[in-house]
């Protein structure tokens, strides 16, 4: 038997999608009735057709082919850049602005497998202090340039 | 007050120093951001929304419209020298475009482009001046069912008019109206699907998931096959289209445009479905059908009128209604609400300055693109060889910047990182983004305003098919859908957008 396996795994997270918001909605808020719906109301009506949705495109996926493959998956990138953003978040007001974004331009460059280190650091230095010369001298963004951690 | 005078208001607010500016600054970005292959108008909009918070709002608008209708001018440089479309909506224009240019025709190419795209964004500004004022005292006279059922049209027919499976759009927008009802409840105050966080009690912020889904997502899809290319530029020789040239331009220009407009108002029309149906329209209908994919000058005018028609044409509901037909528009809902103005039938009345000075705006800006695109071409192209390993490191910071100070919170880092992650995930499974952010903007106002229903009509749920308009509008949404889930039309929709790509 054939399975499209993108149409099904897709039909698996809006059912599952659905069933979770149904059963939050449900538990945490009154629904009231339909002259005076309560916060439950739409939530409920909306996750129930999600769900069905769901399982309708989980359903037609069976006996269908998938017409095209899901193609390389980039995993260096996806983790490089969360670390990235993790990075930029975490440490944005311990280390100031100017360090975190080198660090997180850094670990951003090498998201890509063509980058060498040298033009890493170029890179990074440039657009750091160019986001910088843009976003505290220009538009005044209320962030120290450097942080506690580093003495600022 | 007669159009005239409209339009007197307009140019006097659109002509200011600043708002001068701010238009040139949007349509040099857009035309960048245009040139370049990988990253376009709504990771831009939403990178830089942020920043206009300090602006006065026309002046805002003005620049992220800018940004939006000087991307379909940039993106057709790439196109026809390039061979790759620097935008989705100028992918056709690569096919007779790059010919041309190989042909040693890339200057005549680019001009015609230019000129045509020019030309379709002045009628197109032309009919939202005439058609918004009327379709707003429509809209004045519309009741909360009405808006309701208005809603769900245009949630249903950007499904239809999308690319892709229907049902797994439908459940896009399901999943985009869920997320989008996080927050506090707007009748009791209650806090509602936050998981107890307090930074959700203001709903989840629609700027961090838009950078998430069309920025993160993007670099990722980029990030999958992408290494330098070297990358081969045509020569552009002399701007000059001859006399032949011109003659031949005329009535596709005039196709492409009623095309673009017609399909820029409807929801979800937007501008690639525009760029291809011109295209194929233009192919069967020209007298030198024969010579389309060989270089025709048709072939590149007809798509380049009808994207930047749909581009501005898309402003009709947005400005008139208030409901965002595509995502761009939903950016600029966003950018409008959170500068405290309420998108709808009011804006024209209570804000004229803001209404006519955007409008009239876009046909300055139209005018500066020519200028900016056509002598500066040489600039264009040089931007071409900025690798890629440079801009999307820069795309990550203002991304993170950007968001970080809608509120000054990290918070919307980690939103960031997880709707990148999620949008990336769904786009590999062919889930679109696009109905996702719809649903999540309108996903509010939808509620509201069924509620409202509800609660004037005493509870009866029949006041949607009892009120004539109401009940209209569901029916076109329903049509629509079945419309194009018939066997031979779906077929045919299939087609038109792989056609020839």
């Amino acid at each position: 038997m054939k399975v499209n396996g993108k149409d099904l795994a897709s039909g698996v997270i809006f059912m599952g999608a659905g069933a979770f918001y149904f059963g939050y909605a449900l538990k945490t808020l009154p629904i009231g009735q339909m002259l005076n719906m309560g916060p439950g109301y739409f939530p409920v009506l909306l996750s129930s057709l999600t769900f069905l949705v769901g399982l309708v495109v989980a359903i037609s996926s069976i006996n269908r082919p998938q017409e095209t493959p899901l193609g390389v998956i980039p995993w260096r990138g996806i983790i490089m850049i969360t670390l990235a953003l993790l990075f930029f978040a975490v440490f944005l007001f311990d280390l100031g602005l100017f360090p975190v974004l080198v660090g997180t331009a850094m670990l951003t460059c090498f998201a890509s497998t063509e980058m060498t280190i040298r033009r890493a650091i170029l890179t990074s230095l440039a657009l750091s202090v160019f986001c910088v010369a843009v976003f505290s001298y220009g538009i005044g963004l209320p962030i120290p340039i450097i942080g506690p951690w580093l003495g600022g | 007050m007669g159009l005239i005078d409209n339009l007197l208001l307009g140019f006097s607010v659109a002509l200011s120093g600043s708002n001068l500016l701010y238009a040139f600054i949007g349509a040099f970005l857009g035309t960048v951001i245009g040139v370049l292959p990988g990253i376009g108008p709504l990771a831009t909009i939403a990178m830089l929304l942020p920043l206009t918070f300090g602006l006065d709002p026309t002046t805002s608008l003005i620049m992220l419209a800018g940004i939006y209708y000087g991307s379909q001018y940039g993106g057709s440089t790439t196109a026809i020298l390039l061979n790759l479309p620097g935008e989705s909506s100028s992918a056709v224009t690569t096919l007779d475009g790059y010919k041309m240019a190989r042909n040693g025709r890339a200057g005549p190419a680019l001009t015609a482009a230019a000129l045509s795209s020019f030309f379709a964004g002045s009628v197109a500004t032309i009919l939202i001046a005439v058609v918004a004022t009327p379709l707003t005292s429509v809209a004045l006279s519309f009741g909360a069912a009405e808006y309701f059922s208005l809603m769900v049209l245009g949630l249903l027919s950007s499904v239809a008019l999308a690319s892709g499976s229907i049902i797994k759009a439908i459940g896009m927008i399901c999943l985009g109206l869920l997320l989008g009802l996080t927050g506090t409840d707007v009748y009791t105050g209650a806090p509602r699907l936050t998981y107890g966080s307090m930074d959700l009690l203001d709903g989840i912020d629609f700027v961090a998931v838009a950078v998430g889904v069309f920025g993160i997502a993007e670099i990722l899809r980029n990030l999958e096959s992408r290494g330098d290319q070297r990358v081969t530029v045509a020569n552009v020789g002399s701007l000059w289209p001859t006399r032949n040239d011109f003659r031949r331009m005329v009535v596709p220009m005039l196709r492409g445009t009623t095309i673009g407009s017609f399909l820029g108002i409807l929801p979800g029309g937007g501008t690639i479905l525009s760029s291809f149906v011109a295209y194929n329209v233009e192919k069967k209908l020209s007298r030198n059908g024969k010579d389309f994919g060989h270089g025709a000058i048709e072939g590149v005018v007809a798509p380049e009128a009808a994207n930047n028609a749909g581009a501005q044409t898309s402003f009709i509901p947005m400005l008139s209604l208030g409901i965002p037909s595509t995502v761009v528009m939903a950016l600029m809902v966003g950018a409008m609400t959170m500068q405290g103005i309420v998108p709808g039938p009011d804006v024209i009345t209570k804000s004229p300055q803001l209404f006519w000075g955007l409008i009239t705006s876009m046909w300055i800006g139209n005018l500066m693109l020519v200028v900016l695109n056509l002598p500066l071409v040489g600039l264009w192209v040089s931007l071409l060889r900025v690798p890629y390993t440079i801009l999307f490191p820069a795309i990550i910071l203002f991304c993170a910047i950007g968001v970080y100070s809608v509120n000054n919170s990290t918070f919307g880092i980690y939103l960031i990182v997880i709707s990148g992650l999620v949008g990336y995930l769904l786009s590999k499974l062919d889930c679109e983004p696009a109905p996702f952010v719809l649903g999540f903007v309108l996903g509010p106002m939808l509620e509201e305003n069924l509620r409202r229903a509800l609660i004037l009509s005493n509870g009866d749920p029949m006041t949607f098919v009892e009120r004539p308009i109401s009940l209209a509008l569901l029916l076109v949404s329903v049509g629509a859908v079945l419309f194009v889930s018939l066997p031979s039309i779906s077929r045919r929709r299939k087609e038109i957008f792989v056609e020839d790509v």
